[in-house]
């Protein structure tokens, strides 16, 4: 994610340098993390950038077939919520080759309050420049243009089914099928590595805690931003000041969607396997108390999520769901302390980790 | 929208040794007192406002004279008493973050970046609608009465007022600047529409000619440029009132202490350096490539705006400041204390101070040479966005020194204004 909204707003609190020092408990040993970072880049991070892979390239085929046969729109339309879902299952992670050139930018510049998304596409539009469709262009491209939003506003409007906005479409879904397998590729070749070699210390990271670190911000953070971004700005100030059109992806009616999966991939992250897992490392620690409560947390987020039968356009304008989400942005809000607690049990400082909420 | 980063403690250990090693090689400087120093900040902050105001008022009388003959030789004075009424604003800025008074206040005369139309009539490439602004094409100058969702507008008379109390930031949504210099800026220039290509503005005369009018509405036009201009004398007359001798900023700044007083001064040099003028104003429109992206997008003047805002970093570190009318504003300074803690430390800061100006001096001659801003930070234009480029990284280089002069100075927990374009270790070059 993201546009000038967030821009995000970092604070290290010196306090938490301090904090640690009055920790009980033994913090979890650099095996243990590495245990924990080995798992979960094998089974939560790889996957899921492969699922994107493969899921971008099958839009990219999808998009290229609708060009030659305007009627299959709703089968481009499909492969979209395909590859929406697996990067919502993966958008959390901003570490790693997401950083690199910009792509987590370049994958979803949104929120754009400005409108540069609309107002860049309609000039790409209005131009019907052939040499604005080519690979090239869009490695120096505005990220407004070359990701999901704008892929979303071609394929769920009548844009995509004239010739030159079809064009558009199919090279904007190249481009995200492209940088979605170099992503997948650089996490085998190179982060994959450098987590396996933390040990060590002497490659990429220090020690095994500094990967964790990465891992747990991850965890952490996404949920304050999902918060913030995703559910209270589209809720704003009551059902009859809502404002639905700042929901994410509104016009592919899957916002809550997209906050679901979010927190789904949250949990799993939390969860890990049945040996090695965050919440077993704070139960070790002498936390379970603390440990059910966030897992309980993304059980009755899922819940009340999945009870809601609107889309989050309409949901935010009538004032029970309101009501009903208004509750979700507080549980959310407690899962949030509830994970800083256990990071701070852990022994972790997250350092680049809390936003301004204003 | 604030943004925050902190201060990184990171920095302290190794400042830390850095001063006590430079004590032990040069003999320290005498430091001047915290409260010498504050009281020079708040003596330029009073000059730097007084000048904004002087000049706000030529502007003021240069509008007048516009819509008393609206002729293009009018036209082109009041465009360029507007671009002289930015040179002190823009060296107020760095008084902005840290001063609550300031802060709060700013968004009434220089709140960017902004949709235009809800003021007047646009180009089609604009757009019709956005997700974020329902009032995204009201054109306040057409429309007497605008209905936008729940909430129905009478703008039958424009006025101070109505900019001010009800379209400024309507429906909660920032980018209704109804006020201040971009809003004139907008009604001066009109929209740039030459793109990422060289050229401004250029808003006939005639739209502000009652009898030949082009553009529709020029009376209401006329009434709203004039309603602004006053407007932005009368804030601008406010903050001279809060930094006289007993105005309620100044009272602010000593009532927090030689600390919190000298933490002011830094968190405004560092939050403008990074988060806003290298982050928000200037990275931001190298990842996006827009014309618009640019601080006064429809004057083409970003540069100097950008110039004088590193300008006014520099002013309060160093305790002095050029007036409009030349003469000097100087006292005792920061620059000062910090090179009593540690010389090589001021040292360093005050080269990267220059090294800033001399990469802005490159942009601005650049863009007077017929490559504004929105040029050079258009796509396909490595050497341009190279130039901008230097500019993030001079500015991203002197708020490392400037944390380092918080931890020196043992002012903790200060924040910065941060931005995850410039956190994030990416490369727009590399694109």
């Amino acid at each position: 994610m993201f546009s000038r909204y967030s821009l995000l707003p970092v604070l290290i609190p010196v306090a938490t340098l301090f904090l640690a020092g009055g920790v009980a408990h033994a913090s979890p040993s650099d095996a243990q993390w590495q245990a924990i970072n080995v798992q979960l880049t094998r089974d939560h991070i790889l996957p899921r950038y492969q699922t994107l892979a493969s899921s971008s390239a099958e839009l990219a085929n999808a998009t290229d077939v609708l060009c030659q046969q305007p009627e299959q729109l709703t089968a481009a339309q499909t492969a979209f919520h395909k590859t929406m879902d697996a990067w919502q299952g993966i958008q959390h992670v901003q570490f790693g080759p997401i950083e690199f050139l910009m792509r987590n930018f370049s994958m979803q510049f949104w929120p754009d309050k400005k409108n540069l998304t609309s107002k860049q596409l309609n000039e790409l539009l209005s131009q019907k420049d052939t040499a604005s469709l080519t690979p090239e262009y869009f490695r120096g491209a505005s990220i407004a243009v070359k990701g999901l939003p704008a892929l979303e506003r071609l394929l769920f409007s009548d844009k995509a089914q004239t010739p030159y906005g079809c064009q558009l479409t199919a090279a904007i879904a190249g481009n995200v099928a492209t940088m979605s397998r170099e992503i997948a590729q650089e996490w085998e070749s190179q982060q994959l590595p450098r987590i396996d070699a933390a040990p060590g210390g002497e490659d990429y990271y220090e020690d095994s805690t500094e990967a964790a670190t990465e891992l747990m911000k991850a965890l952490v953070e996404p949920v304050e931003v999902v918060r913030d971004l995703k559910l209270l700005r589209p809720l704003h100030k009551g059902a009859n000041k809502a404002k639905p059109r700042r929901a994410e992806s509104w016009r592919s009616e899957r916002s809550l969607r997209n906050i679901q999966l979010n927190l789904a991939a949250l949990a799993e992250l939390y969860r890990g396997n049945s040996t090695t897992s965050v919440k077993a490392l704070l139960i070790a620690e002498g936390e379970s108390e603390l440990a059910n409560q966030i897992d309980t947390h993304f059980q009755q987020l899922d819940r009340t999520l999945s009870s809601i039968d609107k889309t989050l356009y309409q949901a935010v304008k009538n004032p029970a769901d309101h009501a009903t989400l208004k509750q979700v942005s507080g549980q959310m809000k407690a899962l949030h302390s509830q994970l800083e607690e256990a990071m701070q049990k852990l022994n972790i400082q997250l350092g680049f980790n809390s936003r301004d909420g204003d | 929208m604030k943004f925050r980063a902190t201060v990184l403690s990171l920095a302290i250990g190794s400042a830390l040794l850095t001063g006590c090693a430079d004590q032990m090689q040069k003999e320290p400087a005498a430091a001047p007192t915290a409260d010498a120093v504050l009281g020079t900040y708040a003596d330029i902050a009073l000059a730097t406002y007084e000048d904004s105001l002087t000049t706000a008022k030529a502007l003021q009388a240069s509008v007048n004279t516009l819509l008393a003959n609206p002729t293009e030789a009018n036209l082109a004075a009041a465009k360029a008493a507007w671009k002289a009424a930015r040179v002190p604003y823009q060296q107020s800025e760095a008084y902005r973050f840290g001063n609550a008074i300031v802060d709060d206040w700013e968004g009434r005369v220089n709140a960017w970046p902004l949709d235009e139309g809800l003021i007047d009539y646009v180009d089609s490439g604009y757009g019709s609608e956005s997700d974020e602004n329902p009032f995204y094409t009201a054109n306040i100058v057409a429309n007497k009465t605008v209905k936008v969702g729940g909430i129905t507008v009478d703008a039958s008379t424009i006025n101070k007022k109505l900019l001010a109390e009800t379209l400024h930031e309507i429906d909660d949504v920032e980018a209704n600047v109804a006020t201040g210099y971009h809003a004139i800026e907008f009604l001066l220039w009109g929209q740039d529409l030459n793109g990422t290509n060289p050229g401004a503005g250029n808003r006939p005369v005639t739209d502000f000619d009652l009898n030949n009018c082009t553009g529709g509405n020029c009376d209401r036009r006329r009434d709203y440029l004039s309603a602004a201009t006053d407007l932005l004398v009368d804030d601008l007359e406010e903050m001279v009132g809060n930094w006289a001798v007993d105005g309620a900023a100044r009272a602010d700044l000593m009532a927090k202490g030689p600390q919190g007083g000298l933490s002011t001064i830094l968190t405004g040099m560092g939050s403008l350096s990074y988060g806003e003028l290298a982050g928000e104003r200037t990275k931001l429109g190298l990842m996006l490539h827009d014309p618009e992206e640019e601080h006064d997008c429809f004057s083409d003047n970003t540069h100097w705006s950008h110039y004088y805002d590193a300008k006014g970093i520099q002013n309060v570190y160093l305790g002095q400041y050029t007036r409009v009318d030349g003469s000097v504003v100087k006292g005792a300074s920061l620059s000062q204390l910090v090179s009593a803690a540690a010389p090589a430390l001021d040292e360093e800061l005050r080269a990267k101070l220059d090294n800033t100006e001399k990469a802005m001096k490159v942009m601005a001659d650049t863009a007077e040479a017929g490559n504004p801003f929105d040029v050079l930070i258009g796509a396909n234009n490595p050497e341009g966005n190279q130039i901008v480029q230097h500019a993030v990284d001079a500015l991203t280089d002197q708020t490392e020194s400037i944390e380092q002069a918080i931890a020196v100075l043992n002012l903790d927990g200060i924040e910065l204004e941060g931005s995850d374009s410039l956190d994030n270790p990416t490369s727009v070059l590399a694109e």
